[in-house]
């Protein structure tokens, strides 16, 4: 069983929080964003008790540490595959099988409009198909801070991300829409909104003086391809509070961005 | 397996797990990561030169540095008697056969405890450490 954690740090986290939250949660594989130190700061904070953590650079500002063989992960040979809003791995685990990790920050609606982030979701999209017909398979994760909600059309559109809400729905494994077919991802965070969620009402709290603010977001999410869903255990999923010494909330129960950052970490478990 | 009408192979092919120079050689890119905190890894390439020998290629290699690699040595080997191999250290302009695997393991320490190769390895991680 692999552990995943992803975090925005709000180039304000510490290294020392990320390793606490990693050895908390025995995570093999943490991909962090914003991270405002020099990288090698956070593998040290990670590996100040067992030498364990591997770190592999991105063109852009995502920050992936894993514990496997160092040789498991590696950039996907493609020239989309690592540009500034995601990056794309090839993870072979020893004894286990392969699979595509994408790790993403994309684009916020402060630096671009809504169509702009349909275009790059589109873009994103196109990109993970074309590396999953490189590959031979469709063993696909994604992982990161969108930046959008899981209800937002980049997100849910079929030639977007058409990531849905159910297993029941991404296991029928594609859509026609208009002669062509779309692969579903499944995105457990739905469930990760409001007071019904098991944890904090959402990953990133915002709130605007605007007629249309929801309060509580969930920017940071993971989707799963059909084929891996039977490798997730619904339980895993979870948006994080505390490192296991200190809690990432402030008083009122929102990420600490004073503290550490306006994100709270997500993690997730795939038995590969 | 598909059904034969007759197999005269041994059934334990494949289950001794002999130390191979290769092995050595992975074995202590797996140490130097371990040594830096991973800082710097190793990282071994083996190509055949042709059908009778192989190269293996040892790199250090610096995540950190926008994922540089460093060639650090060089070793040949026969492909099937294993050794005598040849070691080359370009930077130490070293080439030196070896015999054994007792010969061949005082050359790799002689080559990783060299002043030159602890300078580059020093020098490596200073860099990654401020390297954005």
């Amino acid at each position: 069983m692999l552990r995943f954690i992803f975090w925005n740090l709000h180039r304000h986290a510490s290294p020392e929080t990320l390793a606490r939250l990693a050895q908390r949660h025995e995570a093999d594989i943490v991909i962090v964003a914003e991270a405002a130190r020099p990288p090698v700061e956070y593998q040290l904070a990670l590996n100040r008790e067992a030498s364990a953590y591997h770190y592999r650079s991105t063109t852009g500002g995502l920050r992936l540490f894993f514990r496997l063989p160092s040789a498991a992960i590696e950039v996907l040979d493609l020239p989309d595959a690592d540009l500034p809003h995601w990056c794309m791995w090839r993870v072979r685990v020893p004894g286990g099988s392969e699979f595509l990790l994408v790790g993403v920050h994309l684009l916020s609606k402060r630096w671009t409009t809504e169509l702009g982030q349909q275009q790059e979701a589109r873009l994103l999209a196109e990109s993970i198909r074309n590396a999953e017909s490189l590959l031979g398979h469709r063993r696909t994760v994604v992982v990161g801070d969108f930046n959008m909600n899981p209800f937002e059309t980049s997100m849910v559109a079929a030639a977007g991300l058409h990531a849905v809400s159910t297993r029941e729905v991404a296991l029928r494994a594609e859509r026609v829409v208009q002669a062509r077919s779309y692969p579903f991802f499944y995105n457990p965070m739905w469930s990760c909104f409001g007071d019904s969620s098991p944890g904090p009402p959402g990953t990133y709290h915002y709130a605007s003086g605007d007629h249309l603010t929801y309060f509580w977001n969930v920017f940071d999410q993971v989707l799963i391809r059909p084929e891996l869903i039977a490798c997730l255990p619904a339980e895993s999923v979870q948006v994080l509070t505390d490192d296991g010494v200190a809690s990432l909330a402030s008083p009122l129960g929102r990420p600490d961005a004073a503290a550490c950052s306006d994100h709270f970490p997500i993690a997730f478990s795939l038995d590969v | 397996m598909p059904s034969l009408a007759v197999d005269l192979w041994p059934n334990d092919l494949g289950s001794t797990a002999e130390i191979t120079p290769l092995v050595i050689l992975r074995d202590q890119a797996t140490a130097l990561g371990h040594k830096t905190q991973q800082i710097v890894e190793g990282e071994v390439r083996t190509r055949p030169l042709n059908p009778e020998m192989l190269e293996h290629e040892f790199f250090l290699r610096v995540p950190a540095l926008g994922d540089s690699r460093f060639l650090l040595l060089i070793v040949q080997q026969p492909t099937i008697e294993l050794y005598p191999v040849t070691v080359q250290a370009p930077r130490q302009q070293l080439e030196q056969q070896c015999g054994d695997q007792g010969q061949f393991q005082d050359t790799l320490r002689q080559v990783f405890w060299s002043g030159e190769t602890r300078s580059v390895v020093e020098r490596l991680i200073s860099q990654a450490k401020v390297a954005a």
